[in-house]
């Protein structure tokens, strides 16, 4: 990655907002990452330009941290919209809740796993067996 | 999403119309629709319906385990959804690929996106009621996927590219099949234009209908075809970062306008390019060996520990970009593997080009944005 920013959670918007004045205009992919051994979820952002010549092609990785029993953090999608629904899914899969994006029902889990983080490490995955 | 719920809160003078989860064309998306009239007010799309936990499942899986599970989203272009996790892992491993099967993954990925827009083509044809395109865009795909199947030896799920290389080279008398085959194609598109393209009724229903303009089409992060047909002049092909695109000079095709017309038009000239591609691909191919020392053999595969890092892909599919994350931390798993698949991207799009128009147009924007249900639910 030519650019990563690791920044502190509660700076994600003004970073955004400087990015997107930089240029930058859409994010690519937000990952979020459980690490229960030091207590945190890592939220990896990749954002990029479609339309400024000297950016394009060009990916920033932006990084920063939540505390895993209490994740929450900033929404970004009203300075990128693209990324709403990679925040909805990010909040249905690990339990992070984006200020300013909240959406009462799940968006890619059913009903029944509303409130359980599949993609958190300590989630045990159903076997059904032949017991 | 409660259906109860779905409906609450609304202006007593608007409907809210469910479309879906059972699906006109293609798959397993609900869309809620509130309409005042037949007009379109507020459109809100439901997915999650075939959510298989793709990224979930990837953790419990060794690297190579995980290519046939990440080709499930997208069976239809699972070449490029191979290409883009390889890639990621090569990246890992430090691994470059030989010139030789840079060549050959450029070649299946080629047929696999004209494969692609044959198969999206086919579904907005049907989505607004031209059924014999549908017929025959399924028709001239299976030659595609005939000549993919004489490659790969599989008709949709090639696992076809290894970190490190591809599985097989070209079969003999390959290239011969293979010209014959995309000639077809290629004199085919003139009877697409005359029945279905140049016919009042489609230019009707599809010109200036679910316009989205290029700066719209940049802020909600539009990604692929639709992203092009709203004049914006990016693909990830351009990068150069895999296949044999920057030696092949790859230009990728815009058109201004934004509307379902010019999606549906950039899908065929991109089959145009992708025949281009493919032909320079097979006259300029090197020869030499198509798999890393490194990683060469069942066993290396299998057994294979990747180094502790990450690594970001991405790759140009049929519908748009797909990117990789994969995290190693040393192991013979990968410990995250994401995956922001181009559909998941496009969904956005719903909102944008729909609101204003009718109830009717709601099929045509569908068919226009390509948008595959399993490749965005994941």
């Amino acid at each position: 990655m030519e650019r990563v920013l690791r920044i502190a959670s509660d700076t994600l918007k003004s970073v955004a907002k400087e990015l997107a004045a930089e240029g930058f205009d859409h994010v690519k992919s937000l990952t979020g990452m459980d690490r229960p051994e030091e207590g945190l979820i890592e939220l990896v952002y990749h954002i990029s330009s479609y339309l400024n010549p000297a950016l394009r092609g060009r990916i920033v990785e932006v990084r920063t941290e939540v505390d895993r029993s209490r994740p929450i953090i900033n929404s970004i999608s009203d300075v990128f919209p693209s990324c709403r629904y990679m925040e909805l899914e990010t909040r249905d899969l690990l339990g992070v809740k984006f200020e300013g994006n909240e959406e009462p029902d799940p968006l890619i889990l059913p009903d029944e796993l509303k409130n359980t983080w599949p993609l958190r490490k300590d989630y045990k995955i159903p076997e059904e067996g032949v017991e | 999403m409660r259906v109860k719920e779905l409906g609450k809160d609304r202006r007593a003078e608007t409907i809210t119309l469910f479309i879906g989860p059972q699906h006109p064309g293609s798959g397993h998306l609900r869309l809620v629709v509130e309409l005042d009239g037949d007009v379109v007010v507020g459109i809100r799309p439901d997915i999650g319906w075939v959510h298989r936990g793709v990224e979930k499942i990837a953790e419990t899986k060794k690297f190579v385990q995980v290519i046939p599970l990440i080709e499930r989203p997208s069976i239809i272009d699972s070449a490029n959804m191979n290409v883009g996790y390889v890639r990621a892992v090569e990246k890992l491993l430090g691994v470059e690929v030989p010139d030789r099967a840079r060549y050959i993954r450029t070649i299946l990925c080629e047929l696999n996106r004209i494969a692609s827009h044959l198969y999206g083509i086919g579904i907005f044809g049907n989505m607004i009621g031209t059924s014999t395109i549908f017929m025959w865009s399924f028709g001239d795909r299976e030659i595609i996927v005939e000549l993919m199947q004489e490659l790969t030896g599989a008709r949709l799920t090639y696992s076809f590219f290894l970190p490190g290389g591809v599985k097989g080279d070209l079969p003999d008398g390959f290239e011969e099949k293979l010209e014959k085959g995309l000639r077809y194609i290629e004199n085919r598109i003139p009877e697409y234009n005359a029945l279905f393209i140049e016919n009042p009724v489609t230019e009707d229903r599809l010109k200036g209908v679910g316009v989205i303009d290029r700066e719209k089409a940049v802020e909600i992060g539009l990604t692929g075809p639709n992203l092009r047909a709203s004049g914006v002049e990016y693909d990830a092909r351009m990068a150069g970062e895999y296949g044999a695109y920057k030696d092949l000079g790859f230009k990728p095709v815009t058109r201004p306008e934004g509307d379902s017309f010019a999606r549906l038009m950039l899908r065929f000239d991109e089959i145009e390019g992708s025949i281009g591609l493919i032909r320079k691909a097979i006259r300029e191919m090197p020869q030499g060996p198509i798999m890393h020392e490194r990683t060469k053999g069942m066993a290396r595969q299998v057994l294979m520990k990747v180094p502790e890092g990450e690594a970001f892909s991405r790759v140009e599919c049929g519908r748009g970009e797909l990117t990789f994350f994969v995290v190693s931390k040393g192991g013979d798993k990968p410990h995250r593997v994401r995956m922001v698949t181009p559909s998941f991207r496009n969904l956005i799009g719903f909102e944008t080009a729909l609101v204003g128009h009718r109830l009717a147009d709601v099929p045509t924007v569908y068919g226009s944005l390509d948008y595959f249900p399993p490749e965005a639910d994941r």
